[in-house]
């Protein structure tokens, strides 16, 4: 199920030029920020890892900690954008699943995704950039 | 394999459901795989994580930071919660257990070295008595 869902998930890029003070804890720019998340290797449960092309669009708040919303092929899923351990990491639900995703200064990110019908775990690898 | 996690899942293992709470639930939930990063996935530690459902409807994963997010009603009935580790580990959690007990549990960090870390493992949850 999910190798059918997820690649079908938005892969929407958009342009400009927001920024985050050390990466992660303060929106310079006034008003909202996005980012743009792109993943290559996708992990299915306990099933060895393949290639992906999956990618979403993140909005986020004005200030962290706050509220994120991911723009996925499937709809929007909300919650969190917060630094926590000094790193960049947004919480999110939707009527599908949960998720949580991980940036680093460098732009390298980590996806996870819960679902429960069946129960699944899965990861991404790949890297999120901010945009505007 | 299980170079970052398995300590911290022994540690949580260790640590008791220290503050239960009147009309709290608390399940033993054991891992049975455990996936690390982009490795192939190998049996679960056999380790027991408390997890506790909190009088006022929220979860708690004794010993992992505080919850950030309690359950999520009307989505797939299933309780869904975010931790955010504040110890040592530096991990961020995320742990889903389903209608059935079926648990799935997902930890980020970014380690020693910098580097982007994310794990995964999956098991049972049975309710502790």
């Amino acid at each position: 199920m999910m190798r059918m869902i997820l690649p079908g998930l938005a892969l929407l890029v958009t342009a400009a030029g927001a920024a985050l003070a050390d990466g992660v804890d303060i929106i310079e720019e006034p008003g909202e920020a996005r980012m743009t998340c792109q993943y290559t290797v996708e992990c299915l449960d306990e099933e060895e890892c393949t290639f992906a092309q999956f990618g979403h669009d993140l909005d986020l708040p004005k200030t962290l900690p706050g509220e994120a919303t991911m723009a996925l092929g499937t709809g929007e899923a909300k919650g969190t954008a917060r630094v926590a351990n000094g790193v960049f990491v947004v919480t999110a639900t939707d009527q599908f699943g949960s998720y949580m995703l991980t940036r680093m200064m460098d732009g390298q990110a980590r996806l996870s995704v819960h679902f429960a019908e069946p129960l699944t775990v899965v990861n991404y690898h790949g890297s999120c950039e901010f945009t505007e | 394999m299980t170079r970052a996690v398995l300590p911290i899942l022994a540690g949580l293992a260790c640590l008791t459901a220290s503050a239960a709470q009147a009309q709290a639930q608390a399940y033993d939930c054991l891992i049975e795989t455990f996936c690390e990063n982009i490795d192939t996935c190998e049996p679960g530690p056999n380790v027991l994580l408390p997890l506790v459902r909190l009088a006022d409807g929220g979860y708690r994963l004794d010993g992992v930071g505080q919850p950030i997010s309690g359950d999520a009603p009307g989505n797939f009935g299933a309780p869904v919660i975010h931790f955010l580790d504040a110890t040592q580990n530096r991990l961020s959690f995320m742990v889903t257990m389903d209608q059935t007990g079926g648990l799935v549990v997902s930890g980020q960090r970014i380690n020693e070295t910098g580097a982007a870390e994310v794990m995964s493992a999956k098991g049972h949850c049975e309710a502790a008595e």
